[in-house]
């Protein structure tokens, strides 16, 4: 897997198990991810909207305008079933990652 | 809306279809007001929520490729898979085929068009010559920017001067060839009139202001081409002088 292949599927992984949560708008995901993460994951916030997009166009997760709690219009993400099943593939590829990278960097399991 | 110029600022690179188009407009808009207003919470004045909106959403050259390669249309996509030198090859052939072969195609059928095409008689030539490259000019443009959706600012304004040029020449020879055509008609009325010993009043009258009309015009088709020229050649060096 070439980084930015890592780096786009990483990013994906982490929206979809946001939505696997809750319905979110973008804002909503950018502050759960920085917030999270402690603020080690800070970004610009635009990456986050191709990422949403293509999802949405693969049909792994569904976007629909409605009003939250600020009775405004925000376009709020759900994860459909092919999203889900995709989280599931995903998350453990990830595992399998994490497994090697440790074992090539043995400082890391400890 | 706070931040209506900077949404239309991304709108005018933005080369996403309607209604995707719209509704990605409306996101970020909303995006940038939640952060407006969590940072008007947070208690910064307005110019420096506004900024700091901006800032943090930051829309950049790799935003505007990512969401034009995610909306792009099928057609788009099998294209850019392409060459250029066909994707140029094949843009030309159709372009031609669409503006030369179907109007000639069309006309052909019809005697009384081609009939109407030649009976101006000389001036018919150069009207039906430049009238040919308008159509030619206006295929290429609606393909480029309707079709193909290429809406960057160097594309939208290709060709602009060339239809301007050909839009004016034909409408200088078209008043040209009607003044020519009075002239020649009252000449001959003239004639006519010369045999029975008399003098065809308007041919008189209106000699001068005919005359100085077809002079004046003819000197402004000259100062057209001129200008045509200078401006072409003037554009082309502004254009390698960019950055």
């Amino acid at each position: 897997m070439e980084f930015d292949g890592i780096r786009k599927s990483l990013s994906e992984t982490l929206i979809i198990s946001l939505l696997k949560e809750s319905p979110m708008h973008g804002y909503e995901m950018c502050t759960e991810i920085e917030r999270r993460s402690n603020g080690f994951f800070t970004f610009r916030h635009s990456t986050l909207y191709p990422v949403l997009h293509k999802l949405e166009k693969k049909g792994l997760i569904k976007g629909k305008w409605r009003t939250g709690s600020t009775q405004r219009p925000r376009k709020y993400y759900t994860i459909t079933k092919k999203g889900i099943s995709y989280y599931y593939e995903n998350a453990q590829s990830w595992k399998e990652f994490f497994g090697i990278i440790q074992k090539l960097i043995p400082e890391m399991a400890q | 809306m706070i931040f209506r110029d900077y949404i239309s600022r991304i709108e005018k690179v933005l080369d996403v279809p309607w209604p995707e188009r719209k509704h990605l407009l409306d996101e970020i808009n909303a995006h940038l007001e939640d952060v407006f207003e969590q940072n008007i919470r947070d208690g910064m004045d307005r110019d420096s929520a506004y900024n700091t909106a901006i800032q943090k959403l930051h829309v950049d050259a790799e935003f505007v490729s990512s969401m034009n390669d995610v909306h792009a249309t099928l057609v788009k996509k099998a294209l850019d898979r392409l060459p250029q030198s066909l994707l140029i090859t094949i843009e030309y052939g159709v372009t031609g085929l669409v503006a030369v072969v179907i109007p000639v195609m069309v006309i052909a059928k019809e005697e009384a068009m081609i009939e109407f095409l030649l009976s101006g008689g000389f001036f018919m030539i150069p009207i039906n010559l430049m009238g040919l490259a308008i159509i030619i000019l206006a295929v290429e443009r609606f393909y480029s920017l309707v079709i193909k959706k290429d809406h960057s600012p160097p594309n939208i304004n290709r060709r602009l001067l060339s239809l301007k040029f050909l839009g004016l020449g034909t409408t200088l020879i078209g008043i040209i060839g009607t003044l020519m055509g009075f002239f020649q008609a009252f000449s001959a009325a003239d004639r006519v009139m010369e045999k029975f010993n008399g003098v065809f009043p308007i041919y008189e009258v209106s000699k001068i202001a005919i005359t100085t009309t077809i002079w004046g015009m003819t000197m402004s088709l000259v100062a057209l081409c001129t200008y045509y020229l200078i401006k072409a050649k003037a554009d082309r060096i502004s254009d390698m002088q960019l950055p």
